[in-house]
């Protein structure tokens, strides 16, 4: 079975095609760097079997980022066919990485993405002549290109791709004498010529796994410093390319690819952030109030008429036993069937994530934030993990690769969890629901809030402390707005539902029972209903942890392992509750489970007080159990332990202060807000002086010389 | 080409050609391989704080910030 590798600059559609080719779901954005990592998966056409690989895009094969890296590893160790996705609309600089694929030795199919686009802009190019000039087969995105693609793919052993005439250039034969047969024969599948060059560019990676002697590191560094041999050589290939594109140009119109009109509005420095706001407003007033509440009410009467009650008559109707009647009533019905009825407020929250990744607005928004994020240690691409969080969580930390800096990467990674994510949905709005009414909308975006602050604040503690970031490097090109694909949105839609039916129904649905059992048995394993008055499991446990939670409000046994089992997921958190407060069957979940917080008579409820520190302090206190894996295998052990233990620390510092300024006495009420007045006022004369003294610019090019 | 200076000193809406990136690491490189040699740029816009940047360079836009913007030594087109 043949590799195909997708390679090309970050956002020319690797991954649209590769979703095209093998017909799967893998997420795509108009931003650069969607994709952080290798993806394969087969692809058959008319009984032909292929094995299609999508690289993260880079710009050039130095082993520098570590996109860049992944790409050389799989270029360097194999021989398999490449396709070249290019931007049509970009031509000259997709084509430097198409140079310096030939210079590898390679031969990649040019697929020329976006090629209509720019014929309705009024840029042809001659295909054939480009075909001619560099040797290379290409190919068009057009209604055959699967047939086209095979075709070519057979054909390419008759191609070898061009001879660099700036090779003469350079001292190639000078580098390669100096080294071995073996040292070269290390690279069995690349052209020699092209480690001399990555020898003259300094790539430390080449020579490091050349185990270069010390008399030929001399001569090396005697060859390679006769001139700035990267300036060059880039200067080199820019220059062929920009003959090779005066050749082949028959008609152009010179556009500048992502520039238009609305930005001077979009990026206005007064009307920026104000049409943010907006939007963000528009999007959780959807979700939460309007549409997304109406739907899901209807979600939520349908899954009680067609699921919920039948199954209990059924169980009725055929004299189960008692107990399990109540599993399924109180235990699965209860904790899991009510979450179902979440799938349009999760769809809504979705659906807006993706149409900002779609249209190209989110790279504004990097430039938009930029200055600021840097004052926070953070990065202008920190808003893309930032916006995903308020997705999953899980996959947003992911994104954090795309930042240059390691210590901004973990920081960034570090904070996402302060964002709520939308598995945290449905306790804002049961309990919200159940306390605040139609206001509630307003205290779920008090909490979003809270969690950006707070995300914030602790980056800029991390900055100045244990996660100083080196270099301040932000360099990020501006995809053009496009209009998203209603089938790509529908995809969206798709693969959300389906994940979190299957979460739900799994995952979900196992902790749902584990808790029942734990709930309606005691230790020595005799069945107590929901009347009887002996120690349940879960009772034990928790009325020994509960005391933790007694200052900030929550010492009841019950909220208390619904925090616990929430750490599994945030879901279970509201499932947990409704299975302890072992409500009647029936799944009219938020009202009746709400209901009951409200109801004191019910083993878990709320003061409106306690109902707010409950939702701020399930909004911050722990990741879930898939975020702390996936942040331990992005920033390792040691900074996600410390982040979870900020994070639970934070939390319980936050609900403490509220709390007690609210029930304590007038003695405890003036210390406490005069230790927090203090408190917030040394973190900001700490940060303003050390932002002076460090001077937050770089140095080298500060002109103060303070 | 005496009056060469480095970008960020440059004014906005005006064509500067591009002579050198100084120094020697990667954001060397990414400029360079972004293409930065043997072309125009010009400064579109400012952020707010006037840290980054957006430039208009071989038919494309980038976002860069005043640091990476100091090493482009430019002169006059």
């Amino acid at each position: 079975m043949r590799d195909i590798v997708l390679i090309g600059n970050p956002n020319v559609g690797k991954t649209t095609f590769y979703n095209f080719l093998t017909k799967s779901f893998e997420h795509t954005g108009n931003w650069h760097g969607v994709t952080v990592d290798k993806k394969q998966k087969k692809f058959n056409f008319e009984g032909k079997t292929f094995n299609i690989i999508d690289m993260p895009g880079v710009y050039s094969l130095s082993s520098f980022s570590f996109e860049e890296q992944v790409t050389i590893n799989e270029l360097l160790n194999k021989d398999s066919t490449i396709l070249n996705i290019c931007d049509a609309n970009v031509l000259r600089r997709n084509l430097y990485l198409t140079v310096q694929l030939i210079e590898m030795g390679k031969t990649p199919i040019l697929f020329l993405n976006f090629d209509k686009e720019i014929k309705n802009k009024g840029t042809i190019y001659d295909y054939d002549k480009l075909s001619k000039l560099l040797n290379l087969q290409i190919i068009l995105n057009n209604k055959l290109v699967k047939t086209n693609l095979i075709d070519k793919i057979n054909q390419n052993n008759k191609f070898s791709g061009t001879n660099m005439a700036y090779f003469d250039k350079l001292p190639i034969c000078e580098i390669l004498n100096i080294l071995t047969k073996k040292q070269i024969g290390k690279f069995s599948f690349v052209k020699k010529e092209f480690i001399a060059i990555k020898i003259l560019e300094n790539d430390e990676n080449i020579i490091k796994e050349l185990k270069l002697s010390e008399q030929q590191e001399k001569k090396m560094k005697l060859v390679i410093s006769r001139k700035d041999y990267v300036q060059y050589i880039a200067e080199l290939r820019y220059n062929y390319i920009d003959e090779i594109i005066t050749q082949v140009t028959i008609k152009s119109k010179s556009l500048i690819y992502g520039k238009y009109k609305i930005d001077n509005i979009i990026l206005n420095k007064f009307f920026a952030i104000p049409i943010l706001f907006i939007l963000l407003f528009l999007i959780f007033f959807l979700t939460f109030s309007s549409l997304g509440a109406y739907l899901s009410d209807l979600l939520k009467n349908l899954i009680d008429v067609i699921i919920g009650v039948p199954i209990i008559k059924f169980l009725t109707y055929i004299n189960a036993p008692i107990w399990i009647i109540d599993l399924f009533s109180n235990g699965i019905i209860a904790g899991v069937g009510g979450l179902f009825s979440f799938i349009p407020q999760i769809v809504i929250l979705f659906l807006f994530l993706s149409l900002l990744e779609e249209s190209g607005y989110m790279s504004r928004l990097a430039f938009l934030f930029e200055d600021v994020f840097y004052k926070f240690g953070l990065s202008g691409k920190s808003i893309f993990t930032i916006l995903m969080s308020f997705g999953c969580t899980t996959s947003a930390v992911l994104t954090s690769r795309n930042i240059e800096d390691k210590n901004t990467k973990i920081k960034t990674a570090m904070i996402s969890p302060y964002m709520s994510c939308s598995a945290k949905i449905p306790i804002y709005a049961v309990i919200g629901g159940a306390f605040f009414g139609k206001g509630n909308i307003f205290v779920i975006i008090l909490l979003y809030v809270i969690g950006i602050i707070v995300g914030l604040v602790v980056a800029n503690i991390l900055s100045k402390t244990i996660l100083k970031s080196d270099t301040n490097a932000f360099i990020l090109e501006f995809p053009p707005y496009r209009i998203p694909k209603f089938k790509q949105i529908l995809l969206v839609i798709y693969q959300n539902c389906k994940s979190f039916v299957i979460k739900v129904s799994t995952i979900l649905l196992s902790f749902s029972i584990i808790v029942w059992v734990l709930q309606n048995f005691s230790f020595s394993f005799t069945y107590l209903p929901n009347d009887s008055s002996g120690e349940s499991m879960l009772k034990t446990i928790g009325e020994a942890i509960s005391v933790i939670f007694r200052p900030i409000g929550l010492d009841n046994w019950g909220i208390v392992v619904s925090l616990i089992v929430g750490v599994m997921a945030k879901e279970m958190v509201v499932g947990t509750m409704a299975i302890i407060n072992g409500l009647p069957s029936g799944v009219n979940f938020d009202k009746t489970l709400g209901l009951s917080l409200i109801t004191s008579g019910y083993i878990i409820n709320f003061s409106p007080l306690t109902a707010l520190i409950m939702m701020i302090f399930s909004l911050l206190y722990l990741p879930c159990i898939s975020t702390i894996a996936v942040l331990k295998k992005e920033i390792g052990f040691k900074y996600t332990l410390i982040a979870c233990v900020i994070q639970f620390f934070i939390a319980y510092f936050i609900c403490f202060v509220i709390y007690q300024i609210a029930v304590g006495n007038i003695v405890s009420k003036i210390i406490i807000s005069l230790l927090v007045i203090v408190g917030v006022l040394i973190i900001f004369i700490t940060s303003y002086k050390l932002n002076k003294k460090g001077c937050i610019y770089d140095c080298k090019n500060c002109k103060k010389h303070c | 080409m005496d009056n060469l200076f480095s970008l960020d000193k440059g004014q906005k809406n005006k064509s500067y050609k591009i002579i050198k990136v100084t120094g020697d690491d990667k954001i060397k490189r990414r400029l360079l391989d972004l293409g930065f040699v043997n072309c125009n740029i010009k400064i579109l816009k400012t952020s707010a704080l006037r840290q980054v940047f957006l430039v208009e360079i071989r038919g494309f836009l980038l976002a860069i910030k005043r640091t990476e913007l100091s090493r482009v030594l430019v002169c006059n087109a």
